[in-house]
């Protein structure tokens, strides 16, 4: 009983004091570039929850963080380390902005279902791609789904400059979404629609599938120890590719819903790493889905909140990337510290004693 | 298409290529460096940021470019020690860190930059140094890792630290020791690419200046099998894809420049996938070593 509160209590425990420290460190730098750290804090909660407009706008932002962080976590908890989320993304919205345009002429509601699904399955094929090379070819996944990211990212220029060029623009876009397929607005006035609650059904799935069913634990048993699971019968190539394949889906999912729901077309700067940001969101969210939307939730919050901060102060807002890369620091360093050493020499000290 | 073959194009994109060389090279050697050691650190665009930044304030202020570079090298080095620490004291995941490190490098670059440009009045330039001493210093950098991994009893001691530390530490060889040297010469070498690049390659700071050399340098280290020659030539395979790119934006716009740009990523993966041999990679590459564990 004493370890079934300890043990989730250890697992918080290392992510929030990370944020506190990480936060410690940003008023040192805040003061360093010549500014009032806590008048800068102040701003950005305001920014962050100060008003039904910015919580809405953060639960925006948050939308692809959750979807990207549960990308991470479902494949990390495979045993796979992808960071090819970025690239599933923009593969997957970049299908989806050709399937929307392709179709727009059919009902809203068919077009915005189609789109989903051709944007999971086009970014399903792209993280299966790396989860085959790994299964078969032996390549390292870290290599092969960076490489990836890059094709895609070049891949999408092409495309969104090129064949799926809006006629009427001088710029490099894709046309905009017709209004019919957008993702309906929840509040209105503001830009938050059912992107949030589709980003948090999927978290409830990933968290079922993963804990509640058999293919879940196989999936879980590959990423434990792959060996073990061979022995045991399971076919690992085949969930290594399987589980790229789902993580993929999950960014393409990303990519899609930011395109119907938020952007509504394709251009340079539409990723904004939130593949890379869903590593971190995956992390700090100790590679637990329902962690994953926390950590969404704090990292949408330190981004509405700096930049709203940038435009009543002179602080950058590139303070907030600075306090959340520390935050990845102290949550490496912490996770390292509590299972190698820290609390296993305090057991067995205690251990010891208890014996004596 | 003959605009394409003429002298003056192909004389014009081999300088251009010169150009683009020696970032590429410095990282890539660098990271060669560190991963024949074990580390595989994928924040070299962070730390080439950071170089950036540095050099050109530095050079800014002093009016003086080397000084810039010395800047951008001490930057470096003093960042990746971030990254040494985590990875070789904790033995804290490699990407995990690296990535970090990419997420900080810029962010820090962003912070200087506005900073220092708001107490300044005006449009800050640095001083432009000659091009062809950064390529001398990073083909020089090239030859004496060379020399050192192949030709000495030291550099043998440090590739087996990447291939295999418990053996290595059997024989008395201090493995932090190693990984500290490879972090320390990877640090300074990405930070004088990024130096490079506001000293030499533009003589003013724009965010984001760095634009993925640092993952381009990631792939030529693979595409270069792990090898100081083949980090050489695909380096320089790359900087003409980069320059020939560039040039056919300007000349051809029928040509779809994206896909040139894909290319070092393309055959990276290709090569990886289908041709390269396995075992060219250092077998400890990436893994943290545990003293402990069994």
């Amino acid at each position: 009983m004493k370890d079934a509160i300890a043990k989730p209590l250890k697992k918080i425990a290392v992510p929030v004091i990370s944020a506190v420290a990480a936060m410690i460190i940003g008023i040192f730098v805040i003061e360093l570039t010549g500014n009032n750290a806590m008048e800068a804090y102040s701003y950005m909660m305001r920014g962050a929850f100060g008003s039904m407009n910015n919580i809405c706008e953060l639960f925006v932002i948050a939308v692809p963080l959750i979807l990207t962080g549960l990308a991470v976590t479902f494949a990390y908890r495979s045993g796979v380390f992808t960071i090819g989320v970025d690239g599933q993304l923009i593969m997957g919205a970049i299908a989806a902005a050709w399937f929307v345009d392709a179709f727009k002429n059919m009902p809203g509601v068919v077009v915005a279902v189609g789109d989903i699904l051709t944007g999971m399955l086009v970014g399903a094929i792209w993280g299966a791609i790396a989860g085959a090379l790994k299964a078969y070819r032996k390549v390292n996944e870290i290599v092969s789904t960076l490489l990836m990211n890059y094709i895609a990212l070049y891949l999408a220029d092409y495309l969104y400059t090129v064949p799926l060029a809006a006629e009427s623009s001088k710029i490099p876009q894709t046309e905009k979404v017709v209004e019919t397929a957008r993702l309906p607005i929840l509040v209105g006035g503001t830009r938050l629609h059912v992107g949030i609650i589709i980003a948090l059904l999927c978290a409830a799935i990933v968290y079922y599938v993963l804990y509640k069913t058999a293919w879940g634990a196989k999936f879980r048993a590959v990423g434990m120890n792959a060996v073990a699971a061979e022995c045991n019968g399971i076919n690992v190539k085949k969930y290594m590719v399987a589980s790229m394949a789902v993580s993929g889906a999950i960014g393409g999912l990303a990519g899609t819903i930011e395109l119907l729901g938020t952007q509504y077309r394709i251009q340079s700067g539409f990723c904004a790493d939130y593949g890379f940001d869903g590593i971190a969101v995956a992390l700090i969210g100790q590679l637990n889905p329902i962690g994953a939307v926390l950590a969404a939730l704090f990292f949408a919050a330190l981004n509405v909140g700096s930049n709203s901060m940038e435009l009543m102060t002179n602080v950058p807002s590139s303070i907030a990337d600075i306090i959340q890369s520390m935050i990845i620091f102290f949550v490496v360093a912490g996770s390292v510290l509590v299972e190698r050493n820290f609390f296993k020499k305090l057991a067995w000290k205690k251990g010891k004693e208890e014996k004596e | 298409m003959s605009s394409i073959l003429s002298v003056a194009f192909l004389s014009g994109l081999l300088i251009a290529a010169l150009r683009m060389l020696p970032p590429l090279l410095l990282g890539a050697t660098g990271e060669m460096f560190s991963e024949r050691c074990g580390l595989t650190n994928i924040g070299l665009e962070g730390i080439m940021s950071v170089g950036a930044i540095m050099g050109f304030v530095a050079s800014y202020f002093t009016q003086n470019p080397y000084l810039g570079m010395l800047a951008g090298i001490v930057s470096g080095l003093l960042v990746n020690m971030i990254y040494a620490f985590l990875t070789i004291q904790l033995n804290a995941d490699q990407v995990i860190v690296g990535n970090a490190m990419n997420i900080l490098g810029m962010a820090l670059a962003s912070l200087v930059y506005t900073t220092v440009s708001k107490s300044q009045s005006g449009q800050m330039q640095s001083v432009i140094a000659d091009n062809y001493f950064v390529l001398g210093i990073s083909l020089a950098a090239v030859v004496l890792i060379w020399f050192y991994l192949y030709k000495t009893k030291s550099g043998l001691a440090f590739r087996a630290v990447g291939e295999y530390p418990r053996a290595a530490e059997t024989l008395g060889i201090n493995i932090q020791k190693k990984k500290y040297l490879a972090c320390c010469v990877n640090g300074i070498l990405c930070g004088l690419a990024g130096a490079y690049l506001t000293n030499v390659y533009i003589t003013s700071y724009v965010g984001g200046i760095v634009s993925g050399r640092g993952y381009i340098a990631l792939a030529a280290v693979i595409f270069g099998k792990w090898k100081p020659r083949g980090v050489l030539l695909a380096c320089t395979f790359f900087a003409f894809l980069d320059a020939l790119q560039l040039r056919l934006q300007v000349a051809d716009a029928s040509i779809p420049y994206q896909f040139l740009q894909m290319l070092p990523y393309l055959c990276t993966l290709l090569a990886l996938s289908f041709f390269m041999k396995p075992g060219s990679e250092p077998k400890a590459n990436g893994k943290p070593y545990i003293r402990e564990a069994r």
